[in-house]
This record gives structure tokens, C-alpha cells and sequence, in this order.
């Protein structure tokens, strides 16, 4: 990290400030713009449990304000579960913007439960890949999923979305306003839910 | 983020900083530390399109890194390739050293199918600390589809043994080169690779 500049050595109790110092520090090309062109940050979230036993895809968790370049690569975490009540699995799919690129699907989708009629939980890791013309389609995922009161092995881990799946559409080649979680329910008597939705992207200027 | 230092409550137009507010702000420990020593920060980047036809070659070069072999990197980028059936596949060279070898196969580190269609997608690497009999540190996730509607594709997580050139270097890292093969038949793309390091000081 050689760019970052530092104070003198010289400055000494009570010197001022001069203004090429606070340019360094917070001026275009100053250490703030550093941090902030080059890091991940958080750009947004939603820590509200979101819950639907619907049984047709539905929007479950919308994280909206975004401002999210197409230069810029993104990842969600988003952890997941369902209820026991029926033997039946729930999936969960991405809408970018008002598009939905992947399908909530109750199998080979961004992530899913088994469908055994117990409580499930797990993490769906989601990372987006720049957007420009041809490349629209970079979307690379893994999820697990295991059972609630155990911990064992309900879905082992999968490297989503798979060959079997189908994206619904391309990703938007625009800036990334809003990415919504959908979901669904292989049945009505199984909730399915996600939490603490959080939305990072890097930084793409050097 | 409760370690970082904030401004006074009586600080005011014409505050004249001490020098223990400037240690505060950019000294060691200080709020900048704190920052860059924990942060994923951008390291390089290279957002030329690049082509492949055939035999294996280097097609991407990020240089002028310096990277500590404590520090995990994180490198996101995208490919395609041209419809064919045909697949293209993606290596590394690290420094001067091919570490994973681009073959012909699907479980690279980044590949598009052998499918007759036009295909796109995009990768993640995690490559972990290189440090002594810690050499074989990374994991690659990667996802192509067909480019338009996003359909049929392959989805891989590499690498496996077939394409294991080389440990990773020691050394501090100072370049990333991204190789690529095809079987001639189709051409493989290249774009938007990004080199993000990992802080590991608390």
C-alpha cells in the first residue's frame, strides 16, 4: 500500500494544517479517494427477516438505492431457511434492477433446501461479475444448507447457479439500483424466509 | 467500527490539530491504518478485451503489484468465447511461475463448454496466504452461460489435479498473468480482471 500519504515527519504539537495536507487527505487523489475508489464496501442491506410461503415466485428481500457502476463486481450474502411442515423444498432466485435473471425454483437455483419436512437453514455467497456488452451473464454462486436444530447435512454444498438451471434473462448492462431476492415454497404449509441481507461491491478505480 | 478515532465535540473553524490528533488520524494505529490494514482494497486491474485462438498463451498481465504472501487475494473477471464447439479455458502465472495450467477440459479455473453456442460468464478466484507447505491455496468458482438468454452453460469449481503446473510463489506477488487456450476452433475472450488484496493486520 505505497500510495497512501503520510504526515511528515516534522509536524509537531499544534503545527497547521497547510492545504496541501488536507488535499492529501481528502482532495481528489488524496488518501480519502484512496479508500474509497479502491475498497468493498457495504452498499446496502436488509436486516428485516423477510418470510413468504408462497407457493409461486414472489420478491422476498428488496434492497433498493443502490448506485452500482456495471464496472463494478458485487456480492451478496444472503443467509436463508425454511420451515418444517410438508415435505417440501423452498429455492430462491436474483432480480437485478426490474429483471429477474434467475427464477426462485424449488430446485438447481441460487439456493435451495432439501425437501424433507424439517427446519433448514443456510448461506447463499452470490458474486456478480462486471457488466458490459457480451458479458451479461456473470453470475457465480455456492450455497449450503443444513438442518436447523443439528447442523447436519441437509443440501451439501453447491456451486450455483447450476447446468440445470435457466436464467430468466441476461443482467442488466445498466447501474445496478435495486437487487431483490425472490423465493418460493414447494408448499403452502412450508415458510420460507431470508435474513440480514447484505450487499457489497468493489471498488474499481486504481 | 468502534476503534476508529472521531473528531471532538469542540473542535471548530480554524481547529488547529495536535500532533496526537494527526497520529490519530494517520499514524500507526490510527484511523488510516485501521482502514488499510483490514480493508479489501483494489490492488490492480485490466479492463482490455483479450483473444485467444489455439495453443495456450499468456493473455492478461496485471504487473506493478506488490503483495504479501500473508495477504489472501480475491480476483474477479469475466470471459466468453465465440460459438464453437469448443471450449476455452483459463490458467494463472504468478510472478514468472504457471501455476495452473490452461487446458483443454472444464476444470480450470475459469471455462466455457465445449457447447456450438456463444457463451459468457464470470469467475472468482480466492487465492489464500502463500507461505511454506501452504503453496496450493486457491479456489475457483466459475459460471458460463449462453450469452443472450443466459441458458445452458457449465458451472465449475477448479482447479482439479490435471491442470496443476506449480506451488505458488513465496515471494511477495508482483504480477498476475491470466493464460487461455481453445482448441482452435472456437476463440476465448477475456475482460475486466480485477485484483483485490485482503488486510491481515488487526
Amino acid at each position: 500500500m505505497v500510495d497512501i500519504w503520510t504526515a511528515t515527519a516534522d509536524k509537531s504539537l499544534n503545527d497547521p494544517v497547510t492545504f496541501t495536507e488536507w488535499n492529501n487527505l481528502v482532495g481528489a487523489g488524496g488518501n480519502l479517494d484512496y479508500l474509497y475508489n479502491r475498497g468493498w464496501r457495504l452498499h446496502g442491506q436488509d436486516t428485516t427477516e423477510r418470510t413468504s410461503t408462497s407457493t409461486s415466485a414472489t420478491d422476498l428481500s428488496t434492497v433498493s438505492g443502490l448506485s452500482i457502476t456495471v464496472a463494478q463486481p458485487v456480492l451478496l450474502l444472503v443467509p436463508f431457511r425454511k420451515s418444517s411442515g410438508a415435505a417440501a423444498a423452498v429455492g430462491f432466485g436474483l432480480k437485478v434492477n426490474s429483471t429477474t435473471v434467475i427464477e426462485a425454483a424449488t430446485a438447481n437455483a441460487l439456493g435451495n433446501s432439501s425437501a424433507t419436512n424439517q427446519a433448514e437453514d443456510g448461506l447463499m455467497v452470490i458474486f456478480i461479475t462486471p457488466r458490459s456488452a457480451n458479458y451479461l451473464t456473470g453470475i457465480v454462486g455456492m450455497f449450503s444448507c443444513r438442518v436447523t436444530s443439528t447442523g447436519a447435512n441437509a443440501v451439501a454444498a453447491v456451486l450455483a447457479p447450476n447446468a440445470s438451471s435457466t436464467f430468466a434473462a441476461v443482467i442488466p448492462n445498466a447501474t445496478i439500483t435495486s437487487l431483490a431476492i425472490r423465493g418460493i415454497s414447494g408448499s403452502g404449509s412450508v415458510t420460507m424466509a431470508v435474513d440480514e441481507v447484505s450487499v457489497y461491491a468493489g471498488g474499481v478505480t486504481l | 467500527m468502534t476503534d476508529v478515532w472521531t473528531a471532538p465535540a469542540d473542535i471548530s473553524n480554524g481547529y488547529v490539530p495536535t500532533s496526537a490528533k494527526w497520529s490519530e488520524l494517520l499514524g500507526t494505529a490510527g484511523n488510516l491504518d485501521f482502514l488499510l490494514n483490514r480493508g479489501w482494497y483494489l490492488a490492480g486491474a485490466d479492463f482490455t478485451e483479450y483473444s485467444r485462438l489455439g495453443a495456450v498463451g499468456d493473455m492478461s498481465t496485471i504487473s506493478g503489484l506488490s503483495i504479501p504472501a500473508a495477504q489472501p487475494i480475491l480476483v474477479v473477471g469475466s470471459i466468453r468465447k465465440s460459438p464453437a464447439a469448443d471450449t476455452f479455458t483459463v490458467g494463472l502465472k504468478v510472478n514468472g511461475t504457471t501455476v495452473v495450467e490452461a487446458a483443454s477440459g472444464t476444470q480450470t479455473l475459469a471455462s466455457c463448454s465445449a457447447t456450438a453456442q456463444t457463451e459468457s460468464g464470470g469467475f472468482i478466484w480466492i487465492i489464500t496466504p502463500r507461505l511454506a507447505a501452504y503453496g496450493c491455496g486457491i479456489v475457483a468458482l466459475c459460471n458460463t452461460r449462453e450469452s443472450t438468454t443466459g441458458a445452458s452453460g457449465l458451472a465449475t469449481l477448479g482447479p482439479n489435479a490435471n491442470v496443476w503446473a506449480s506451488t505458488f510463489p513465496s515471494s511477495d506477488v508482483t504480477s498476475l498473468t491470466l493464460r487461455g487456450i481453445t482448441g482452435a476452433a472456437a476463440t476465448g475472450y477475456l475482460k475486466d480482471v480485477l485484483v483485490y488484496t485482503m488486510g491481515v493486520t488487526l
